[in-house]
């Protein structure tokens, strides 16, 4: 049975452009949400933006600040680029797969492009601005900025993306298809989602509480985070963490909603311990997704009270840091989970008071660093009943 | 009042596209969600539209929505009062 | 790897449409209402989702209840008119209350799910959007997925031509001497062999940008070696020519440098025009030719050159 290691990370979000920053922020229990700053929206709700505009992110890339290239595509590049190095891959040398994650696709810039295009179809609108629009873009750009030349493929279910990218990264490392992939996801704010979750009055008008009785809603986030993934045969250097187990299941239930046992979520976990070979009381630590809407939060709850009965280890939503970031999250929170498992890192859930009435849960809320931790286990849940699982796992 | 319940209606089925339904269809003091129309909480956001683009109705926090929601005739005595 | 067997295959007719006076290739709108018999839940269904739903279920035809371990579905575009409608009401209302529903709907993977709700398929349910690899994604997932002890796979790829997708790609110079298209097609594929399978597909490869005909020759090549087959051996070659004068140009110096023998070639862009999922159409259409004109055990491969993005093979046999 081939194992599959996780040998690097890169991650940018509202809390850092880089791992460390990362893990700073969420140490001192700063977060990265508050108001924003390049989107020139007319909704005044917090964000979780990376602190860069798209100008400053190409210096950091190093590209001409000129060229016109979606947000999404440019977090997406940051984040690779770091894991790539972390993992001590040499660029252009390796055959390395790439498979990226977005919600939102290049429609930050598209959404500009339609404004002018509506008022004249014939002529409106500067064509570069649409170049992007679909989701391969940014995995097409991705590749070309770290000269990835083996398979590349994108994926996007919504808010489990990224970590559906991740499951089939292993997937192929196990079926002896791949032996080093870069697996992930990104997804830039843009008007279009903020007011597709404003549509369906799911934001909170101030920083989220997940798991509290009283939360409000979500904060809408944007970033990118990757991981790199190696079979056994060719480590590039000494692995964080085994992934070891994933799930994808759906519920089937509604397109935007989920059942209030948290049937859907339930299975996922389920069967990602399952394909762990788990028993629940091996977990140590939970990332929820815990996006601090009504809903999801107390359908996860029950999830949780499902699989664990009264034993529910630590957990914690990072959602009050960095806000819901779509497509990104799990690529981002598969990040916070791998270090989770290397250093024994659990993650304060910001902003939470009381517990929600009925669950009797309590997240963690203060930062702990060398817990004794041998398993995590991380959700994302997304639109269409799309539910996903990770279990990443000490080496042993 | 009669007017008002039938242009609803018709709100109803253009804003929710309820195919092949018509105004004489719904019954006016029959639920709507659940087992009545099959509606669901997307379609209660879709009703808040119609009543804040329709009727001037802006709806933040509604403490009754339940009450409210429940009938195209509830609905109706709730535009009733509140429309501007 | 497990021989994967494509079991049943669903496909929609053609029509010319027209877009500003110029005629392109636009699915023959089925009854959808027939189809598609939940009013509750069509009422909500943009033209694409309408499109893929029908497809799958007649895909599935009077096996509505088997037990799927897989839906899979690929798209390079999306619910475009879902997307437009919301960025249309965005500019409209001025970013203030917006219908949610469109937004709900603009979700790539609204198809998959909405196929999972009609046959409350809990199993596992993915969406590729990897432009014109879409499809080859889908259908790498669903070999691993069979190759993993899973049984029944549902794939499907759908793309749909709005007005402003065609004038948007238009303008970008996509449709210059090339035919705009959509399409809509489901597969059903198993493990084993029942009294519907058409085709086997033996494997299928990806290759990176920036192909020339040596490059795609020595691919195609390389790729039927690891069958223990040259290219004489082939029966049928579909090819994804779209009049666009770079790529033709490559596909007839492939043709002439691979020395087929009594391949026949399909040229299937001709009637399902060019749009990022295309190369199901082709499939469809190289399993059909090859089932009935070809005897069993002969082989087809399916070639598409994208050099910008990336091009695929996918070899198939009777």
């Amino acid at each position: 049975m081939i194992k599959v290691f996780v040998t690097g990370v890169g991650v940018i979000s509202a809390i850092g452009t880089c791992l460390d920053e990362n893990m700073q922020a969420l140490r001192l229990e700063k977060t990265g949400i508050g108001v924003d700053k390049y989107l020139s929206t007319k909704l005044q709700v917090p964000v979780g933006q990376v602190k860069y505009s798209n100008e400053e992110l190409k210096s950091l890339l190093g590209l001409n600040t000129d060229c016109i290239i979606s947000r999404t595509a440019l977090l997406g590049m940051l984040a690779a680029k770091e894991a790539i190095i972390d993992a001590n891959l040499e660029f252009k040398t390796q055959k390395i797969g790439l498979i990226s994650a977005t919600s939102v696709g290049g429609i930050d810039l598209s959404e500009n492009f339609y404004k002018s295009f509506r008022e004249d179809p014939n002529s409106g609108g500067n064509l570069e601005e649409v170049l992007m629009h679909d989701c391969s873009a940014s995995t097409l750009a991705i590749a070309q900025h770290l000269g990835i030349e083996g398979f590349t493929s994108t994926i996007s279910t919504a808010c489990s993306s990224a970590s559906n990218a991740i499951m089939l990264g292993a997937r192929m490392i196990k079926a002896g298809m791949l032996d080093t992939v870069l697996v992930g996801g990104t997804d830039a704010l843009c008007r279009f989602t903020l007011n597709g979750f404003n549509s369906l009055k799911l934001l909170d008008e101030e920083v989220c509480r997940p798991f509290d009785q009283n939360r409000k809603g979500l904060n809408l986030g944007e970033g990118a985070g990757f991981l790199v993934l190696q079979d056994e045969s060719c480590l590039s250097r000494t692995p964080y963490c085994e992934l070891t187990g994933y799930s994808n299941v759906n519920e089937a239930y509604h397109q935007a909603g989920s059942t209030a046992e948290g049937d859907g979520a339930f299975a996922a976990m389920t069967e990602a311990l399952r394909v762990a070979g788990l028993q629940p009381s091996e977990i140590d630590y939970v990332n929820v997704h815990g996006t601090g809407t009504p809903t999801n939060d107390s359908s996860e709850g029950n999830a949780l009270k499902r699989l664990f009965g009264n034993q529910v280890p630590a957990f914690s939503s990072v959602k009050s840091y960095i806000g819901h970031t779509l497509g990104a999250s799990e690529g981002i929170e598969a990040v916070y989970s791998v270090l989770s498992v290397a250093k024994g890192y659990i993650y304060p859930n910001l902003n939470f008071e009381d517990s929600m009435v009925g669950l009797n849960l309590y997240p963690a809320t203060k930062w702990e660093e060398n817990a004794r931790i041998k398993h995590v286990l991380s959700n994302s849940f997304g639109f269409g009943g799309n539910n996903s699982s990770l279990v990443f796992s000490a080496i042993k | 009042m009669n007017q008002l319940i039938q242009t609803l209606k018709e709100q109803l089925i253009e804003a929710l596209n309820l195919e092949d339904i018509t105004p004489e269809d719904i019954e006016t003091s029959a639920p709507l969600f659940g087992d009545g129309l099959g509606l669901d909480s997307i379609d209660a956001l879709e009703i808040i539209l119609i009543l804040e683009r329709e009727y001037g109705i802006k709806i933040d926090n509604l403490e009754n929505a339940k009450e409210v929601f429940y009938s195209v005739q509830t609905l109706a005595d709730f535009i009733d009062k509140n429309r501007k | 790897m497990k021989p994967i067997y494509i079991n049943k295959i669903s496909s929609f007719d053609y029509t010319v449409g027209e877009y500003t006076g110029i005629p392109c290739a636009k699915i023959a709108d089925p009854d959808y209402k027939s189809i598609i018999s939940n009013a509750n839940m069509r009422r909500r269904m943009s033209r694409v989702i309408k499109m893929g739903v029908s497809s799958a279920l007649i895909c599935l035809g009077n096996q509505a209840d088997i037990a799927l371990d897989g839906i899979i579905t690929a798209t390079g575009w999306g619910c475009l008119e879902d997307t437009e409608k919301f960025l249309n009401d965005m500019i409209k209302y001025d970013e203030g209350s917006l219908n949610p529903t469109t937004f709900i709907q603009s979700t790539f993977n609204t198809i998959g799910a909405q196929i999972a709700l009609l046959l409350s398929a809990k199993a596992y349910n993915m969406t590729y959007v990897h432009r014109s690899l879409s499809l080859e994604s889908a259908l790498t997932d669903a070999m691993l997925l069979l190759n993993e002890g899973k049984q029944n796979v549902l794939v499907g790829a759908f793309d749909e031509l709005t007005s402003s997708s065609f004038t948007t790609l238009r303008r970008l110079g996509i449709y210059r001497n090339c035919l705009a298209g959509e399409g809509v097609n489901f597969f059903l594929l198993g493990t084993d062999k029942t009294d519907t399978t058409l085709a086997q597909i033996k494997g299928l490869t990806t290759l990176p940008t920036g192909t020339n005909s040596d490059s795609v020759s020595e691919s195609v090549i390389r790729f039927l070696s690891v069958y223990g087959l040259h290219p004489s051996d082939l029966s049928l070659i579909a090819l994804g020519k779209n009049g666009k004068l770079a790529s033709d140009r490559i596909y007839d110096e492939v043709i002439s440098i691979l020395a087929l023998k009594d391949a026949s070639v399909l040229l299937f862009k001709q009637t399902c025009g060019e749009y990022p999922t295309a190369m199901a159409f082709g499939l469809v259409k190289t399993v059909e030719q090859l089932s009935s004109n070809s005897e069993v055990g002969s082989y087809a491969l399916l070639l598409n050159i994208d050099e910008a993005f990336g091009s695929s093979l996918i070899l198939i046999q009777h």
